[in-house]
């Protein structure tokens, strides 16, 4: 892999892992999370540390290169290696959108890349938190997120909000379905809807007209056969529609007041327990700027108010799932809906009924009849609009002033003995005129009643079908889910008792899907199952989130992307449960490809002496700056540095190199061989402390290693090892000559004046040196085993170095 | 044959239940089907394709 001029790398640097586990290591700051983003931007075109929440402001196109390098020079280039296919793959950040490779590789690409898309393959302990540490509903956000299940909780989403506008539609429709029915019922006298006694007058209209019995409640029969006759529309006014409406108007008044005033009670208690409740409050104000904001998204995908840019889909996912945490105040937005609309649907009949008086006095020309009606009608349309709005502004204290007109206005006792004084005198028509009239007008309100029943059918079959739809996707998602999370599950615990299993053997755990939300719950020592951050360690914890993204990984790669980056994840856990943490990458996940960042040098080292990775895939940054990017050295070519730096004779920096890498490498030594090294509490150990505690300790196990090959008689191994043993005496000689020029405390002009002639030697023997401490086959270093507190074997991690310590009996 | 995604195995047991219950008829299932599947499925595709088409002239 080579990359250049991305984030903060500066110069080209270049890898060569061939497919092996590698490890990053280096102090905070040096450049390691920038190889992390190279790898991300090529798999995905994206960088996910530039993405999300909390990165306003950041983008790919501004942060993703070099802060000073030009944009056409940013790059990442690799070989991947896909069943033993090696295929090159290049992205360049100014078109980030575009993975170059060959043409014929593409259908062996397509399924992998489609998968490596997702960016799933990096783990960082922000990450870790979000799984452990969070609440249900955010933990399943972030495992959705994941797991790439965004789409599947976006279309739940949609199939919910489709249902609850189907809902609402058919609502509105069944109030005009409602008042269509009372127009009908008030133009016949009807007290109750019945097609049956519809037909029934329809007919006695029709007998007077000489009309014959018609047997279908249709609008063109209504007057098939029957001669016409004139009606002059803008001035009659009938009598018995007068009546009528009068009557019904009445009837509301007299018998729905306790209804409303009981209904709009328990309202005002609803919506008092929503404004009281601050966070419920907060929840349903965010719900309506979010569902607001994402109505506004258009097709580029850009926020609409602050004009920032995001890939297209991106904000409206990041709202959306936003919208997740009102789901507790969008239920009582419903209960407040649904209450409301019962009300308003009563109001809406009784305004009709004023609207038809107020229309039949204009053209009695009664306008202070009129002029009263119209005002009554006006209050009843606010307490309609307030009503409409409840979970805004409704009043909870004491019902809103409008609601008085429901049970009448001062002045409509006078009018209305007036109005029945009115249709009282009304001329007369003859019975055949009234019985046109009639039919005209029943014309007009049945056509109404018709297309609001049309209407109402189909919002109702529709609303019918969107439930049906919203709850069988809401089924089939859970139980995919259930059966993916067991499967999870299954494995998290195998992987964490793996790791924990001396002191956690009995541990179980559970992970369930709950509608939006994802409770997780772990045993902690028989003693119950609590949240994961109840009772367990901070280390523990840790232990948890990289378990449950493991397990988690083997879902989301399906087995095609074999490639896992953990970045900087094992902060908390001790190093005992670190080596743990080692021998399970390699037992579950031997075909995954590992890289591995950290700033902690001993697990580092800890990875390389469990044979996880080999020397010459450990990568140490030393350090970083703007201009140059990171500094960092691996250990085939340290020595290749070294010698370069000899022989264009910078002895001070080769001799500080040198100094470098044997502390380094000694210090890892001491501990894969356990050798003594004189305790500091400033912890300022030098490398005479780690060369010596090693080459120590390597000549007493070798001692040992003889002492048991002659135990058991073998005399072919009691001579490698003499032969070992003698060159190992010989190489510390060489390098105890002139050893003071990589002292530390050297001063920089007596450095100066050596030459490469001088240091040269003293590089070779210090590499000879080391050979002794490192395997020729496998890179790894030698360790000593133990069974309890028995030393039993010294070896290197394939086994070739395999000096038996134990002795016959 | 490759494994399923998650969220293709949901949509997959979802289009046949929502066949067997006879929800959709044959077009607005298909219909469905494609903006399912489609990367990004937005709210007003999905009600687009199982909304019936206004019919003014019954």
């Amino acid at each position: 892999m080579t990359v250049k001029d991305v984030r903060g790398i500066r110069q080209e640097i270049n890898f060569e892992p061939e497919g092996k586990n590698v490890v990053i290591f280096g102090p905070n700051g040096t450049g390691k999370s920038a190889v992390v983003d190279a790898i991300d931007f090529l798999l995905t075109g994206d960088i996910s540390r530039l993405a999300g929440r909390g990165t306003m402001g950041m983008s790919l196109k501004k942060h993703g290169k070099h802060i000073d390098a030009d944009i056409k020079d940013a790059y990442v280039k690799a070989k991947i290696d896909l069943n033993g296919d090696k295929i090159p793959l290049e992205r360049h950040m100014s078109k980030p959108k575009e993975l170059v490779f060959p043409e014929k590789d593409e259908d062996k690409l397509k399924e992998v890349l489609n998968i490596a898309k997702k960016g799933q393959h990096v783990l960082s302990r922000s990450e870790i938190l979000k799984f452990i540490a969070a609440e249900a509903g955010k933990r399943s956000e972030e495992i959705q997120a994941l797991l790439n299940l965004n789409k599947i909780e976006d279309i739940r989403k949609a199939f919910v909000t489709i249902k609850s506008e189907a809902d609402k539609n058919r609502r509105s429709d069944e109030s005009a379905l409602e008042r269509s029915k009372a127009s009908v019922n008030t133009v016949l006298g009807l007290k109750g809807f019945s097609a049956d006694e519809i037909l029934k007058k329809v007919n006695e209209i029709r007998k007077t007209l000489k009309g014959e019995a018609i047997t279908e409640l249709k609008l063109e029969k209504l007057k098939e056969g029957i001669s016409p006759r004139t009606t002059d529309k803008n001035k009659q006014v009938y009598p018995e529609q007068l009546k009528n409406n009068q009557a019904e108007l009445n009837k509301i008044l007299k018998e729905k007041g306790d209804e409303v005033f009981e209904s709009e009670k328990q309202l005002r208690t609803t919506v008092k327990a929503l404004k009281e409740n601050e966070q419920l409050k907060k929840d349903l104000s965010n719900k309506k700027l979010l569902d607001l904001g994402i109505s506004l998204i258009d097709e580029s995908g850009s926020c609409p108010l602050c004009l920032t840019e995001w890939e297209p889909g991106k904000l409206e996912g990041f709202l959306r799932g936003r919208l997740s945490t009102a789901e507790e105040a969008t239920k009582i937005e419903k209960q407040i809906n649904d209450k409301a609309s019962k009300i308003e649907k009563q109001v809406t009949v009784l305004k009709g009924h004023i609207d038809t008086l107020t229309d039949m006095s204009k053209k009695l020309e009664k306008e202070d009849i009129e002029k009263d009606l119209k005002a009554w009608s006006e209050i009843l349309g606010g307490w309609s609009k307030a009503l409409r709005e409840a979970t805004d502004d409704y009043p909870i204290d004491e019902p809103p002033v409008e609601m008085k007109a429901f049970f009448k206005i001062a002045q409509w006792d006078t009018h209305d003995k007036e109005l029945v004084k009115i249709a009282e005198g009304l001329e007369s028509s003859s019975p055949e005129q009234k019985a046109w009239d009639g039919l005209t007008a029943l014309e007009r309100d049945l056509k109404r009643y018709f297309d609001d029943e049309k209407r109402f059918k189909a919002s109702s079959d529709f609303a019918n079908a969107a439930k049906v739809l919203s709850e069988t996707y809401s089924g089939t998602k859970d139980k995919v889910l259930e059966d993916l999370f067991k499967a999870v599950n299954g494995d998290f615990t195998d992987y964490y008792k793996f790791l924990h299993g001396d002191d956690e053997n009995g541990f179980e755990s559970e992970l369930k899907p709950d509608g939006a939300t994802l409770d997780f719950s772990v045993d902690f020592y028989q003693r119950g199952k609590h949240h994961p951050r109840a009772l367990h360690s901070e280390g523990h914890q840790d232990s948890m989130g990289l378990c449950l993204y493991l397990a988690l990984n083997k879902k989301i790669s399906e087995g095609k992307v074999k490639l896992v980056i953990l970045d900087d994840v094992v902060m908390s856990i001790d190093a005992g449960h670190r080596k743990n943490v080692c021998k399970l990458l390699k037992k579950y996940f031997d075909d995954i490809q590992f890289i591995v960042t950290t700033h902690n040098r001993t697990w580092a080292r800890q990875m390389r002496t469990d044979g996880l990775v080999t020397g010459k895939n450990m990568f140490e940054f030393m350090g970083w700056s703007v201009d140059t990017g990171p500094r960092y050295q691996d250990n085939i070519p340290v020595w290749d540095d070294i010698k370069k730096q000899t022989e264009d004779n910078q002895i001070a920096t080769a001799a500080h190199l040198l100094r470098e890498h044997l502390e380094f490498f000694f210090e890892g030594t001491c501990d894969s061989l356990r050798a003594p090294v004189p305790y500091r509490t400033d912890s300022r150990y030098e490398l005479g402390y780690f060369m010596n505690g090693a080459k120590g300790r390597f000549g007493s196990l070798l001692k040992k290693a003889k002492a048991s090959a002659n135990s058991w008689g073998n005399q072919d191994v009691m001579d490698a090892l003499s032969e070992i043993e003698t060159q190992h005496k010989e190489d510390v000689v060489r390098t105890q000559i002139d050893q003071w020029i990589i002292n530390e405390n050297v001063h920089f002009d007596k450095l100066s004046d050596s030459s490469k002639e001088d240091f040269l030697p003293i590089v070779e023997a210090f590499q000879d040196f080391e050979r002794h401490y490192i395997c020729s086959n496998c890179g790894g270093k030698v360790m000593i085993n133990m069974r309890d507190t028995t030393e039993t074997s010294v070896k290197c991690p394939c086994g070739k170095i395999n000096w038996n310590l134990e002795f016959k009996k | 044959m490759a494994e399923k995604s998650i969220p293709e195995k949901i949509v997959d047991d979802f289009l046949e239940k929502i066949t067997k219950q006879e929800i959709l008829d044959k077009e607005r299932l298909e219909k469905l089907k494609t903006v399912l599947n489609s990367d990004q499925p937005k709210k007003a595709d999905i009600l687009e394709a199982i909304k019936e088409e206004e019919n003014e002239n019954p």
